[in-house]
């Protein structure tokens, strides 16, 4: 059996008894970006946080290289996965090398202070998403771009194996969820991370993702490569419109094109 | 704008970590002598000095005594007291988010003052002397605490908005009933506006040494508590999710900050009564002068407060002397233009 990095097993999960999640299952190797697709509601973001911890299944399990994420600590699940959560509204001037060096608080005992071995890990980690240079400024004065980069590479500084985005690429400009997305796939490539990416842009996702899920209402309607699950008939049941997806030799990936809405469409 | 590069910047956090710390420390051992001197009777430093040396000889006996039984357990108080207050205001500030939290706006303080107003009212001696209003104090304060968790939660999560509302709701009750009974409860006699005035604006005129004592018996716990979990408050700062994502929990974290602010809170009111401000304004300037890390702002705090209620009581005790203030006018007339300048500066120097 081949190791895999993360493993979804038949999670299923309930807010006041309405069920949102029904039996999701889904396997992750490293380095692989997987992207988890539906319409609002459809229980992408509880996935998410079912996968972490922040919220407990009341079914299923999740295992990351083989170990029951039940079993550990929160503090342990921090080393192992880092979230990129939507949004960051910061009300205290925090700098932004004092939230990426938060990323180190799983690794540290209470009263420890950051060692050179920390700063040196948060330095590599700001190098890498090309923040170093706003270092000393405060989250607040930074572009909405900035922050995600920086909220990355918090994310980067807790050494996981295991980063989940949620909607990393919303409220930004086009030029910024492009440059986002560009990073999140380096980091996959070069430092083996797996990338579990909730989304709604079936553009980006088709473009960036080596696999897709596609949720609907809490179950896995599809799940596979891009062309495999982005299907006419798929697309058109879950988001209601008329779509086609290609090979575009130019981006040497995948694209989607919208013809339109399904007629009649009332829901 | 200058980059700095990353080690450099957090050298320089660090080494202004170490020189606030040094810098109120000496502030404190300065304020504290300084204002032992101020009174009715002037009494120079340098015998000040001398007799809290344990060294009296030459020294008139009333400077003694007015030095051992009256200043030196009052200031110590108010430093203990404005210690509380602060570091209650950095962890409600932490949790809320929001710099307006501080113990009198979610309703601890004036539960407090209810709890012990109420014993003061009823005669209640539980325990010997001292003890019973403190207790009561105490006993509110929690209890006020509960109220305002139970009413504030939605569906098992806590949003801090309807927290805060139902914080001043709470507090608007208990500080009415505080008026109330005090009203009722003297009618007639002479003193009655001013035991409410005490109650509701503070007074510290009434210190003694063992009140100074139980006080820094709940400080110290109190302080450690909040700061064992100041960088998991860091986290909490950025947004719940966040702090998940870091390894902490975010309900049991707010559960120990509120429980660390009501413990310290309820043990400073039980004695002075609610004295506004300090823990808006202590932990708001601190923040302004050395950066949000909540791993320097407990103790920055810690000792700013002290320093900060020491000075205003002193100004309160001595301004209009023989007739005291409440140090509570002083705090916010003094506070309140420091603040706003201090809120001014920083605003057009960095836009934030």
């Amino acid at each position: 059996m081949v190791s895999m990095r993360l493993r979804v097993q038949g999670i299923e999960f309930a807010y006041n008894s309405v069920p949102v999640l029904r039996e999701v299952a889904f396997e992750a190797r490293e380095g692989e970006i997987i992207g988890v697709l539906g319409p609002n509601g459809s229980g992408k973001t509880t996935l998410l946080r079912c996968m972490n911890r922040a919220l407990s299944p009341s079914k299923g399990t999740v295992l990351v290289e083989e170990k029951e994420i039940g079993s550990l600590s929160r503090r342990e699940i921090a080393c192992e996965m880092a979230v990129v959560p939507q949004n960051c509204i910061i009300t205290f001037p925090f700098t932004a090398l004092e939230i990426v060096m938060m990323g180190r608080n799983p690794s540290l005992d209470r009263f420890k202070r950051e060692t050179k071995a920390d700063l040196d890990i948060v330095k590599g980690a700001m190098e890498a998403t090309g923040v170093s240079s706003l270092a000393g400024r405060t989250m607040n004065q930074l572009s909405g771009g900035e922050r995600q980069r920086v909220i990355i590479a918090r994310a980067l500084a807790q050494q996981p194996k295991i980063m989940l985005l949620d909607e990393p690429t919303l409220h930004l400009d086009v030029n910024h969820q492009m440059e986002i997305m560009e990073l999140v796939k380096e980091l996959a490539r070069r430092e083996k991370l797996t990338v579990i990416m909730v989304s709604h842009d079936l553009n980006l996702a088709a473009r960036y993702c080596d696999k897709l899920i596609l949720l609907d209402e809490g179950n896995v309607l599809s799940a596979g490569t891009v062309p495999d699950v982005l299907t006419q008939d798929n697309v058109e049941r879950v988001f209601k419109i008329r779509s086609v997806v290609q090979y575009d030799a130019r981006i040497n990936a995948y694209s989607l094109t919208v013809l339109g809405t399904v007629p009649g469409n009332g829901n | 704008m200058e980059k700095k590069p990353i080690e450099q910047l957090h050298a320089e956090k660090l080494a202004k970590w170490t020189l606030a710390v040094l810098v109120l420390v000496g502030a404190l051992f300065v304020t504290i002598v300084l204002c032992i001197c101020l009174g009715t009777v002037y009494i120079p430093p340098d015998r000040v000095l001398a007799i809290l040396l344990g060294n009296t000889e030459g020294i008139p006996e009333y400077e003694v005594s007015i030095i051992q039984q009256v200043r030196l357990p009052r200031i110590l108080l108010a430093g203990v007291v404005g210690a509380c207050l602060s570091i209650a205001g950095v962890a409600l500030q932490g949790i809320f988010k929001n710099p307006m939290a501080s113990p009198s706006v979610i309703g601890i303080s004036q539960g407090a003052a209810f709890g012990a107003s109420l014993t003061i009212v009823l005669g209640f001696t539980l325990a010997e002397g001292d003890f019973a209003i403190p207790v009561s104090a105490f006993i509110f304060a929690m209890f006020t605490l509960f109220l305002v968790y139970m009413l504030g939660k939605v569906e098992g999560a806590l949003p801090t908005t309807t927290l805060l509302l139902a914080g001043i709701a709470v507090g608007a009750f208990f500080s009415a009933m505080v008026s109330l009974m005090q009203i009722f409860a003297a009618q007639g006699s002479t003193g009655t506006m001013e035991r409410v005035v005490f109650w509701l604006m503070g007074s510290l005129n009434s210190a003694n040494w063992s009140q100074f004592w139980i006080v820094l018996a709940f400080l110290v716990p109190g302080f450690l508590l909040l700061y064992a979990f100041s960088r998991d408050l860091n986290a909490m700062i950025v947004g719940e999710t966040h702090a998940t994502s870091l390894g902490v929990d975010p309900k049991n974290t707010t559960k120990i900050m509120l429980f660390g602010a009501a413990l310290v809170t309820g043990a400073a009111v039980a004695f002075t009564g609610v004295i506004a401000f300090v823990g808006l304004i202590v932990p708001h300037i601190m923040r302004m002068l050395i950066g949000p890390d909540n791993r320097i702002l407990f103790p920055a705090s810690l000792f700013a407060g002290a320093i900060f209620l020491i000075a205003t009581d002193t100004v309160a005790r001595t301004i209009m002397a023989p007739q005291e203030l409440p140090v509570g006018i002083i705090t916010a007339l003094m506070g309140a233009p420091f603040f706003l300048y201090l809120l001014r500066r920083k605003r057009e120097a960095t836009e934030w």
